[in-house]
Order: structure tokens, then C-alpha cells, then sequence
């Protein structure tokens, strides 16, 4: 079941690419009925997975794959990873729908790699062997850099492999840290028959590592995961990607793969070497409370709508770091909640802000003026999702911000004072650009004939939007959905830390 | 010479006598070149993989020339890497020397004969049969890389090859010299036991470095590599994919012998001087891998920092010696490593120069990376394939290549753990900074693919229809990349990482 939903798409993405008679125009729906297909495969997971049962990790499916080093081919789902899967099965046909006018050109091979993109994403949301979380988070820059590589604008071909050596060069210290881990736990096992010596994530769970090991591994684990979130100073590539990426990739990287790196942390960082993460949480929070701060201020000058979103992007990201590592059960629960609406307000964004730049080839503010005129439903879901965004309660962002606040301040006031400040920078820019985008006189003509959105279009954002109220007013049932998994954690950490 | 001899032979009698057909054949020139002589290298070819298949899993060792040739485990593993490689030789060049004008028997006895060296590399347990098989395969290779005679590149690559190679052997075989004095054997066996003495140990470690020289020329690290970029460049296509794979199988398969009787006694230093080769040599091969503007030449720097990847294997390696002397490495992972890794390299690169000796126009043309630019759209099968093949030398998860350096680097760490000593997971470390490094100019033939806009003249390109052999190649490399980078085994049918993988263990059980 839950092995259909990680492949279905790489089937449908298969498909496209071998099927040479399947015409250009066919194709889109082809991946469109993939991505619709597996969204309703993947809601029965919801409702089969039971909270409250008192085990961690469901519907999960395993099978040998290379026995001599240990590999298991293992997925499985917890609260965390759940939610996170239905955020991508749910975003993505989103993504192909909005995708329908900004790709013209060679469509087999957007929608194949798309497709695949799902297919990785899932599975490192799903894995739970080491070694195929190191595989599919590999994968997935691939796709994602041929993606900005070839339908993406001007300076794409420098953007997409900053993009790609970047993450890699997060990603490969990782790897030598999961081969330590391995050969320390085959060590351990040699002397202690209980131990079994294997990539999958529970055999790891009984590993015991020095505080120095620890330290060594957390840098070069939480590396990768940093500049994936991204993590100032390491989020550089990200208004580069962002910018140049086409519609669709924005979407994609914004509302999924920058999860990861919080997802990393959560599942990988924290359980594996708490003794480290305990150290370094002031410079955790030192980073994240700079990195929201910062790229608040940047985001606050910025020309290009579509940087704008990028940079206010990474200050989000900075909140659900601080979340995490408040390490409380709200913290973690906030940066969890707020991983989600994240995914679907940032989304919703670099989608609207796609729209736009369809109908005017433009994204500078000078460019702008006076749109709400001529496209007041437009405007009405911009305004919207902007709110969504900047945590107007009633809406999604606000319970991820709140429960955030909530935990950093009681672990740290002053982080959470300072932090707090980002967002209010964030209200500030992001209601300039609704104010200097839609509101006032329209002062340039090339305004004037512009069109309000379609029905597609519509049908892209109302889902978004709704999901954005629901998550808004009714928080309850996500949460619980991965209160025991956020326990977990957060009773792990404490158990190793001796709070 | 007994019955048992040639039973441990068959395996090399496949080439050999193949070659002679087609030396018996092949032989009319006024008939214009015949279309079987191709068929009849591959059936010689076919005939050691079958004696491979019929043979494996072997019990034990059947020695040949009392003792000079041992068919082992490795030695098979040698035999079926090195005709996979020669099939793929020889199904590329039918399309290549075609389209060349230069379809002549010779290149196929040739080739069978390098292949053949390269076996009884792999089989030797003395160093005069190794000799043997090196000067046979390096003879033969110095002829091959001149084949386009009409071609000044060619014809360099086939000069300087023999000029430095011929040095290499001289080394070689000085080093040989010392070691005899030093053993008074040619024994490989001898070489451990004669350490310990204290009055042989100079000559010895002096021998030794001569020996390693000559195989470190071979397979091309640094400081010895200089020869390698332009013998590779000038070399007809399809031969530098078999120089690049062929001759580091069997040069591999000889080092791990060699070094299975040195690494008995941990206290010889040469660890530590395999340690900074592996490091300069990937630094070398990355380095000006990314500075140059022919993919062809671009694999051949690549193919030395590959070197580099396995030669931290080598650093690494340890086994065990068992009852009775015998030598056992199937516990090593390190050694496992090294083949994985050789049949990871094998299949994409082969695949690679596949597509290379396909894009290829008259004179070495049509290799620069522009002239990648937008064949992804073009030829999508084709950019997939190259894409792929790409991705798997650099070493991208999914690939046989990720597989080979995740062993390569786990068996570093590995060492490290073991032995508290942190230099093998710093050289791990530095071994995977390299391969970011690599990755860069590996990322330049995707973006030339797919990225950039189809060249100008891309309609006068008047691309000739993939040939059957040429096709054959490349789809089976495709399959084999992926396939030893993800493959499982659910129905047992012995294909995929784990069988890969338990084969080459299997192989490292009896060295000796």
C-alpha cells in the first residue's frame, strides 16, 4: 500500500518516457490522472493510521534487498512523516495542474522528471533504512536540477548547478557519516549478539556513540539538512534556485524539499546524537534567529516579487528550526504544523506569483500597480494566502507560529523576542507587495488589459486555500494525527539528555 | 602439462583460439574485410563467459604450469570482467572501423590477444606469468591505439603508449629482478615469508617499489599518468573504453595478489605510500577533468581519478590467513570493493564510450562537449543512456556506480573503525570531497544534453542510425548500470547487487 503510493509515480513517470506515441498535449493528463491517482491512494493512509495505537511506526512494508551489507528495502510511516506525505500527494497535482501554461515546451520530459521528483520525495519522507533515505534524498536533486537546468529562466544553467553542488555538497559528508554509523553498530554488534547490524533505523536506534562521534556525526548529518532547510549561512543557492526555477520547480522546492531538511533533524539528527544536539542548540538558535532576521531584511528590499517570496522562504524555515529545537512538545509540534502550511502558503505563492509573470513576463514591483482592478479574484486569493502566510490567525500559519513561539519561549524568551520581530518584518513586506502589487492607481498601461484568472487557475488555488482555512480553524485532528510521534522525539531527546 | 592443466586453461582458450581463426581466416585481403571474423572474436569471448558460467561456483583452485597460472575465484571474475569488456570491444568497433574504413582482421586478433593478457594478469601467480600476460596485453594495446594510422592523434597515442609503456615495463620487470634476488623465487608466496628477514628486506622493499611503479603506470595514478590523457584521446574510441576498464581489472586483480602476501605483516609502510597516491591521483584525475572541453578526454582524466577512488581500496585492504597458508580475503571489504567497483566502471563506462564512439566523426571530431548540445531532445534514448552512465560515474545513488563507492568509502571507514586509526576515514572524506569535485564536469554533459539549445549545424549532423553492435552495447550497459546500482534479487535469479556482490566475495576466498 504504502509501497504503491512511493512508486506509483515513478510507474506513471516510466510510462510517459516509454510510451513514443503518447502525444505532447496527452501527456500532461497522463500525469495529471498519476498525481490524482496516487493522492487518492494515499488518503486511506490517514485514516489507517491510528495515533493512539501506541505504535510509532505503521503500515510498513519490508523486503530483503542487499542482505550482505545489512540494506533493507523498509518503509514505514510515523505521525511526522505521514502529514508530510499527504503534503506531497495532495500538492502535487497542484503542481500539474499549474504547471499546464508555464511549461510550453518539451513536456515528456517535464512531466517524467516531475513525476520522479514525487516518487524520491516520498520515499525519503517513507524510508526508514539509512541507506534508502540516503538513496532517494540523493535522487532527488537530479530531477530538480534538470528542472531548473532546462525550463528555467536566464542564468538557469549557474542556478541549477549552484543548486546541485550545494546540496551535494551537503549531502556526500552525510554519507560518510551513515557508513560510520553502520560500521560502529557492526563493531558493536561483533560483541553484543543482541545487536543486528543494519542500515534500518531501528537495528541504529541501539547504537551508542561517544559524545565526540556524536559531534562529528551531527555536523556532518546536520550539514546536509541545513543547507536543505536552508539554514543561514548556508541558504545561498535557495534565491538563486528559487528565482530561476521554473513555476512548477518553485512550487515543488518550496513546498517539499526545504521540509526535508526539517524532517532530517526531526527523524534523523535528534534521536541519533541528542548529546550533541544538546550543545549545540544555542548556535542552532543563534543561526535560525539570524537566518529569520536577515533574510527578513533582505526580503524587505528586494525588486523581484518572486526573490521576495524566496527570501520571506528561507525566514519561515529559520521559525521551523527554532520550533525543532526548542525541543519542547510545542516547539516540535509547531515546527512540525508549520513544515505544512508552509508548503501549502509558500506554494500557493510561488504559483500566484507564476500567474503574474505569465500574463506581464515580469515580476518587478515598479512593473505593478493598481491590479486588484482588473483582477479582483486574483487579488482576493493573493491576499489570502498572503495572510496564510504571514500567521493572521484563523489561518495555518498562524497555529505553526504561535505553537513555535510558544515553545522557544520557554526554553529561551529572548530568542523568541528576537525571532519574533521576523515575522513581524514579514507582515511588513508581504503587505507592501500586496498594497504596491494590487492596490492604488493603475499608473502603467501594460496593466491595463491584464485578465483575471481562469477557471484552471482557480481550481489550482481554491484546494490550496481551503486547505489553508481548514488547517487554520480545525488544527486539532493534524495534531493529533502526530502528537505520539512528536513525544517520541521529544521524550527520546530527554531520556539521552537526562532532563 | 596434464588434462587437469587445460581444464584450468579453458577459460583462456576461448580468445586464443579464436584469434587464431581469425589469423587463419581473416587472412585474404582481395575478399574486403568478411563480416564473420567480429562473430568469431565474440564467439571466443562467448566461450569464457560460458566456461565462467559452467565453472562457477569454483571449490577451490586448479593450478596450471605448476603453479604459474591459478584459476581461482578471482581469476574468474577477471575472465568474465575482461570478456565483457572485449565483447563490448569488439560490437562497438564493427560500427566504428566501418565507419573508419579501416574493418581489418587484425583489430580483432589484437584485441582478443590484449584480452588475453589481461586473463593471465588476472591468473597469475608468479611474476613471470605476469609478465607474460602484461607485455602480451600491452603489445597488443600499443598496436590497437595506433590503429587509425592515417590519424596523427592515433598514431601519437600509439608512439607515446609504447615509448612510456615499454619504460613502465622496464620498471616492471627491475623490480621483478630485485625481488628475485631478495626471494630466490618468482613465487608470489615467497614474498611474505622473505619480508621477515631482516638481510632480504631491503631488496625487497626496493622491489616491491619498482613492481608497484610499473602497475601504478598501468592503471594510470598520479605522478604516473602523464601518458595516460593523450594515449586515451588519440586511441580509436572503442579501445579507450576497453584500455580504460580491461587493464585496470587486470592490474587490480594482480595488485590485490601481490598485496594479499605484502599486507601479512603490518609493519611495512606501504600503506601509507598507497595512502598519499590515492590521494594525489584523485586530485590530479578531478582536477584536470575540469578543465577540459573533449568529453573523450575529459573520461580519460576521469578514468585516473577512478584510479584514485580504487586505489583507497587498496590502502585499506586486510585479510586473513587461514590454515595451511591458504589466504583469505572473502571477509575483506575492501577487496570486494575493488571488483564491485571495476564492474561499476566497467558498464558505464563502456556505455559511455559506446555513445562516444557513436557521436564521433572522421578525424576525432564531434567529442567536444558542445557538441553534446541538445542531443537529449534530439536522441532521447541516447541522452538517457549518457545521462545515466554520467550519473553513475559520478557516483549518483540508483547507479552501480553509487554501489562501488559506497563499498570503496564503507570499507575505508570500515578500516578506520577497526584499527582507531582516523587517516582511512579522513582519506574516506577526502575521497568523496573528490567525487563533489568530479561531480561537476560529470554535470557538464547533462547540461550540454538537456540544457543547452541543439548546435547550429545539428541537421547537417546527418547522424548515422545507431548500429546493431553499437546499440547491443549501450542498451546492455544501461541495464547493467542500473541494475547493479538498485537491483534486487526478489525471484533469485541471480541477478542484481546482492548476487554481484556475493560473487565477488565468494571470489576473494582463495588466493592462495
Amino acid at each position: 500500500m504504502l509501497s504503491l503510493v512511493i512508486f506509483l509515480p515513478l510507474f506513471g513517470a516510466l510510462f510517459i518516457l516509454a510510451a513514443p506515441s503518447l502525444e505532447e498535449k496527452r501527456i500532461k493528463w497522463v500525469a495529471l490522472a498519476v498525481t490524482i491517482l496516487d493522492f487518492l491512494v494515499s488518503l486511506p493512509l490517514w485514516f489507517r493510521y491510528d495515533g493512539d495505537s501506541g505504535v510509532l511506526f505503521q503500515l510498513g512494508q519490508s523486503a530483503e534487498w542487499i542482505p550482505s551489507l545489512g540494506i533493507r528495502y523498509e518503509v514505514a510511516l510515523d505521525g511526522i512523516s505521514l502529514l508530510l506525505v499527504l503534503l506531497v500527494t495532495f500538492i502535487m497535482p497542484l503542481v500539474v495542474v499549474g504547471s499546464v501554461k508555464t511549461i510550453t515546451r518539451r513536456h515528456r520530459e517535464f512531466y517524467t522528471l516531475l513525476l520522479a521528483l514525487q516518487t524520491f520525495m516520498l520515499g525519503a519522507f517513507a524510508a526508514r533504512d539509512l541507506f534508502l533515505f540516503y538513496m532517494f534524498w540523493e535522487l532527488m536533486v537530479v530531477p530538480m536540477f534538470l528542472i531548473i537546468g532546462i525550463w528555467g529562466g536566464k542564468p538557469r544553467i549557474y542556478a541549477a548547478l549552484k543548486f546541485f553542488i550545494y546540496t551535494l555538497f551537503g549531502s556526500l559528508p552525510m554519507l560518510v557519516a551513515v557508513l560510520y554509523l553502520y560500521t560502529k553498530l557492526k563493531a558493536q554488534a561483533a560483541a553484543d549478539p543482541s545487536i543486528e547490524a543494519a542500515y534500518s533505523l531501528d537495528a541504529l536506534s541501539s547504537l551508542t556513540l561517544t559524545l565526540k562521534e556524536q559531534w562529528l556525526c551531527f555536523i556532518a548529518f546536520g550539514l546536509s539538512f541545513a543547507v536543505k532547510v536552508p539554514m543561514f549561512p548556508f541558504h545561498t543557492w535557495l534565491p538563486d534556485a528559487h528565482t530561476e526555477a521554473p513555476t512548477p520547480g518553485s512550487v515543488v522546492l518550496a513546498g517539499v524539499l526545504l521540509k526535508m531538511g526539517g524532517y532530517g533533524f526531526l527523524r534523523f539528527a535528534i534521536p541519533f546524537f541528542p548529546l550533541a544536539v544538546q550543545q549545540a542548540v544555542p548556535a542552532l538558535y543563534f543561526f535560525a534567529v539570524v537566518g529569520i532576521v536577515y533574510a527578513a531584511l533582505v526580503a524587505l528590499v528586494q525588486t523581484d516579487v518572486k526573490r521576495l517570496v524566496a527570501y520571506s522562504s528561507v525566514s519561515h524555515m529559520g521559525l521551523i528550526v527554532l520550533g525543532i529545537f526548542a525541543l519542547n512538545p510545542d516547539g516540535v509540534r509547531g515546527g512540525v504544523y508549520q513544515m505544512l502550511a508552509h508548503g501549502l502558503t509558500t506554494g500557493g505563492l510561488f504559483l500566484l506569483v507564476g500567474m503574474l509573470y505569465e500574463r506581464r513576463h515580469t515580476r518587478e514591483f515598479s512593473e505593478f500597480g493598481g491590479v486588484a482592478h482588473r483582477m479582483p479574484v486574483y487579488a482576493f486569493f493573493f491576499l489570502a494566502i498572503t495572510l496564510g502566510s504571514i500567521g493572521m490567525p484563523g489561518l495555518n500559519g498562524f497555529v505553526g507560529e504561535f505553537l513555535i513561539f510558544l515553545g522557544t519561549f520557554r526554553e529561551s524568551p529572548v530568542t523568541a523576542f528576537i525571532a519574533v520581530t521576523g515575522v513581524i518584518l514579514g507582515a511588513w513586506y508581504m503587505l507592501t507587495t500586496v498594497k504596491k502589487i494590487f492596490f492604488g492607481e493603475i499608473r502603467n498601461d501594460a496593466n491595463r488589459s491584464l485578465v483575471d484568472i481562469d477557471r484552471r487557475e482557480i481550481a489550482v488555488l481554491a484546494p490550496l486555500l481551503l486547505m489553508i482555512i481548514i488547517m487554520g480553524v480545525m488544527p486539532a485532528p493534524f495534531l493529533n494525527k502526530m502528537e505520539a510521534s512528536v513525544q517520541a522525539v521529544v521524550q527520546g531527546y530527554m531520556t539521552a539528555v537526562g532532563r | 602439462m596434464t588434462w587437469e592443466d587445460t581444464k584450468s586453461l579453458m577459460p583462456l582458450l576461448g580468445p586464443f583460439l579464436a584469434a587464431l581463426a581469425i589469423l587463419v581466416v581473416g587472412g585474404r585481403k582481395e575478399r574486403g574485410p568478411n563480416p564473420l571474423l567480429p562473430l568469431l572474436a565474440l564467439a571466443g569471448f562467448g566461450w569464457t563467459l560460458v566456461g565462467v558460467g559452467c565453472l562457477w561456483p569454483l571449490e577451490g583452485a586448479h593450478d596450471a604450469f605448476a603453479g604459474g597460472l591459478r584459476l581461482d575465484g578471482l581469476g574468474l571474475v577477471v575472465a568474465l570482467l575482461v570478456s565483457l569488456g572485449g565483447a563490448a570491444c569488439t560490437l562497438l568497433s564493427v560500427d566504428y572501423l566501418k565507419r573508419r574504413g579501416r574493418n581489418l582482421p587484425e583489430f580483432y586478433v589484437l584485441v582478443l590477444f590484449s584480452a588475453l593478457g589481461m586473463m593471465v594478469m588476472g591468473m597469475s601467480t608468479n611474476w613471470l606469468s605476469l609478465l607474460l600476460g602484461l607485455e602480451t596485453m600491452s603489445l597488443a594495446l600499443y598496436v590497437l591505439c595506433g590503429f587509425l594510422r592515417d590519424e596523427t592523434r592515433s598514431v601519437e597515442s600509439s608512439i607515446k603508449y609504447f615509448l612510456t609503456g615499454s619504460f613502465a615495463s622496464g620498471l616492471f620487470l627491475f623490480g621483478m629482478g630485485l625481488l628475485y634476488g631478495g626471494t630466490g623465487s618468482f613465487e608470489f608466496r615467497d614474498l611474505g615469508g622473505a619480508m621477515l628477514d631482516a638481510q632480504s628486506q631491503p631488496l625487497i622493499v626496493v622491489g616491491v617499489g619498482f613492481l608497484l611503479a610499473g602497475f601504478l603506470f598501468k592503471i594510470g595514478a598520479a605522478p604516473l599518468h602523464m601518458w595516460l590523457p593523450d594515449v586515451y584521446e588519440g586511441a580509436p574510441t572503442p579501445i579507450t573504453g576497453f584500455m580504460a576498464t580491461g587493464v585496470k581489472v587486470a592490474a587490480f586483480a594482480a595488485v590485490i595478489r601481490v598485496l594479499s602476501e605484502i599486507y601479512q605483516h603490518e609493519h611495512v609502510g606501504l600503506r601509507d605510500v598507497l595512502w598519499w597516491i590515492a590521494l594525489i591521483t584523485m586530485i590530479v584525475g578531478n582536477v584536470a577533468a575540469l578543465a577540459q572541453t573533449s568529453v573523450k578526454r575529459m573520461l580519460a582524466y576521469s578514468s585516473i581519478a577512478h584510479a584514485g577512488y580504487l586505489t583507497i581500496a587498496l590502502v585499506v585492504m586486510r585479510g586473513a590467513v587461514g590454515e595451511n597458508g591458504a589466504i583469505d580475503f572473502s571477509g575483506s571489504l575492501a577487496a570486494r570493493a575493488i571488483l564491485y567497483y571495476l564492474l561499476a566502471y566497467l558498464v558505464a563506462n563502456m556505455g559511455a564510450f559506446g555513445v562516444l564512439s557513436y557521436l564521433e566523426k572522421q578525424g576525432g571530431k564531434g567529442l567536444a562537449y558542445e557538441d553534446l548540445a541538445g542531443l537529449g531532445f534530439k536522441h532521447r534514448f541516447l541522452g538517457l543512456v549518457l545521462s545515466v552512465f554520467a550519473l553513475s560515474l559520478a557516483g549518483i545513488p540508483g547507479t552501480a556506480g553509487f554501489v562501488g563507492k559506497f563499498l570503496v568509502f564503507g570499507s575505508a571507514v570500515d578500516a578506520g573503525v577497526g584499527t582507531a586509526d582516523s587517516s582511512f576515514v579522513l582519506l574516506a572524506v577526502l575521497g568523496i570531497l573528490n567525487s563533489l569535485v568530479g561531480l561537476y564536469y560529470y554535470l557538464r554533459v547533462l547540461i550540454q544534453l538537456y540544457a543547452k539549445p541543439l548546435a547550429e549545424d545539428a541537421s547537417t549532423r546527418g547522424a548515422p542510425l545507431v548500429g546493431m553492435g553499437t546499440g547491443l552495447v549501450i542498451v546492455a550497459s544501461f541495464i547493467g548500470t542500473l541494475w547493479w546500482g538498485f537491483g534486487a534479487d526478489f525471484l533469485n535469479l541471480g541477478f542484481g547487487v546482492e548476487p554481484a556482490m556475493r560473487m565477488m566475495q565468494g571470489a576473494l576466498a582463495t588466493l592462495r
